[in-house]
């Protein structure tokens, strides 16, 4: 029963009341006209015979990029003076223009249409039912159905302009590509010597390097190959402090898995988190859809077989392939990687900066490690902030060399400042 | 001459008693009338129209028939009653 039904009842159930009450014939005469508009909403229920549709104006959208909803209807029974429509887009929708919503008249036959833009987060997302309510206005009574009409959304990170990595991995794919290899007799850029083995060709023998040492040397090239990456994104919520940081982190594994199909590599991507989330490797147009797609479903999660990288599958990334990890990395992921690196593969670790933490002068006011003077409570919060990010910072150091010394690359990926459009700080050397 | 005064009064009453369905319908239709089309804004006047002047006859007619059935006391009790079931109902659906 609607709000107006029920007010009107209350008004015919306090006339009667009334009328009892002082014996008034005339209270019931009056709640009579009122009591005879309320049973006719029961007796008289309007048709709700509609047919909706949704259309999107793409089904695979970049985050924050607006996405059209256009809601069709169609009334496939008799004529409804009132209809009120409303749209249930995604919980995490932002209606950026337009309305959800629609409400007007429908001859039999008749359609309408009406459409608004949402702008969504990274993730994928699903349309619920489209609620429609066929009101007759005089009689106020409403028959509400749900039209069934899914709809799903895949919104892949927003893209980010990175630096081109260049990979020196062990084994090269006989395509054309950006990562230097190091392969005897290929290439024209010299990168250095070594010893003869047999198979190499004679033409690369270096004979004034033979007279100097005595022993057969031959030179050895560079050539710029297409290589096997692994991009691997850490999805492990002990990794991580905020989720922001973890979108972060999404980004820069769709930025680079992105720039590395454009240089026409084959790439994996591996989501770690609660589970194991798997792309196989491949390249091209076609690749860098399945990538995006998997970048917009990782999800933070944890699982107690996969809280360490020990359990990453290391025979899924081809044999010498490149892997590129991102992750803000615990002092506990050393060990695993280094077996990774171990086993041939070329590892890079792709780190995510944390916020950059005050230097302990301008807490202390003095000298940079002295604490703050007695009395001053309320800067002792703040010094022992400072403290420990500046402790935080140090270890980041401690595992930053530790990986360098296993002969990993590191590389930062700090969090963009928004100007208009997210540009990447990526610094493509090893710190 | 009494009996024509009497008519019109009761008429008069009729109107009166009629009225609170004619606001009803005023402000419900003052409301909704952007959102419905010519052909259904038509069909509420109508549909009002024909319902106001409804009650203000009925109206009418009960209240000159006032007085001439007097209202027993087993009736006053079942409608108290049935007043009592409708409030206890109105509160439960307010809950709901």
């Amino acid at each position: 029963m609607s709000g107006v039904r029920l007010a009107v009842f209350a008004a015919v159930l306090a006339l009667i009341a009334c009328g009892t009450i002082l014996a008034e014939g005339l209270c019931f005469v009056a709640a009579l006209p009122l009591a005879a508009w309320v049973c006719l909403g029961f007796v008289r229920s309007p048709a709700a015979s509609v047919e909706a549709g949704r259309s999107l104006s793409t089904a695979f959208a970049e985050a924050g990029r607006p996405i059209r909803v256009c809601v069709r209807l169609r009334n496939a029974g008799a004529s409804i003076d009132l209809l009120r429509v409303a749209d249930r887009s995604p919980e995490k929708a932002r209606i950026v223009e337009g309305l959800g919503c629609w409400k007007g008249s429908l001859a039999a036959g008749g359609t309408a249409e009406f459409a608004y833009s949402i702008v969504l987060e990274r993730g994928v997302h699903r349309f619920g039912d489209i609620a429609v309510a066929a009101q007759d206005p005089f009689g106020a009574a409403e028959r509400k159905i749900g039209l069934p009409c899914p709809n799903e959304v895949i919104v892949y990170p927003a893209r980010v302009a990175v630096r081109a990595l260049r990979f020196g991995a062990g084994s090269a794919r006989p395509f054309g590509g950006t990562s230097r290899t190091k392969r005897a007799g290929g290439g024209t850029d010299f990168s250095g010597t070594r010893d003869y083995v047999p198979g190499d060709p004679v033409r690369d023998l270096n004979w004034r390097a033979e007279a100097l040492w005595g022993r057969p040397i031959v030179n050895v090239f560079e050539e710029e190959r297409a290589i096997d990456v692994g991009v691997l994104l850490d999805a492990r919520s002990i990794a991580y402090e905020t989720s922001a940081q973890f979108e972060e982190a999404v980004r820069a594994a769709a930025a680079y898995a992105d720039r590395l199909l454009a240089a026409g590599n084959r790439v994996s991507f591996l989501s770690y988190g609660s589970s194991i989330e798997w792309t196989p490797p491949g390249s091209g147009g076609m690749q860098r859809w399945l990538v995006r797609k998997a970048a917009s479903r990782a999800a933070l999660g944890s699982h107690a077989a996969f809280e360490r990288f020990d359990a990453v599958p290391p025979k899924i990334f081809p044999p010498k392939s490149a892997i590129l990890i991102v992750s803000p990395l615990l002092r506990e992921d050393i060990p695993p990687l280094r077996s990774l690196k171990a086993l041939g593969y070329s590892v890079a670790v792709l780190r995510l900066s944390g916020t950059r933490p005050r230097p302990l002068a301008a807490v202390t006011g003095g000298s940079d490690a002295s604490p703050p003077a007695a009395g001053r409570g309320a800067s002792t919060a703040d010094f022992t902030a400072s403290l420990g990010a500046r402790i935080a910072e140090i270890e980041e150091t401690l595992v930053d060399g530790r990986l360098l010394a296993a002969g990993m690359e590191v590389l930062r990926w700090k969090p963009s400042v928004e100007h208009g459009r997210r540009r990447a700080d990526s610094e493509g050397k090893v710190v | 001459m009494n009996s024509v005064d009497a008519s019109l009064g009761a008429v008069a009453l009729g109107a009166v008693l009629g009225l609170p369905c004619a606001a009803l319908f005023a402000l419900r239709y003052a409301r909704l009338r952007a959102a419905m089309g010519a052909a259904a804004r038509r069909r509420y006047v109508k549909k009002a129209g024909v319902f106001t002047s409804g009650s203000i006859v009925v109206c009418a007619a009960l209240a000159a028939c006032r007085g001439a059935f007097p209202l027993p006391a087993a009736w006053q009790v079942a409608l108290a009653s049935g007043v009592f079931v409708g409030m206890i109902g109105l509160v439960r659906r307010s809950d709901g």
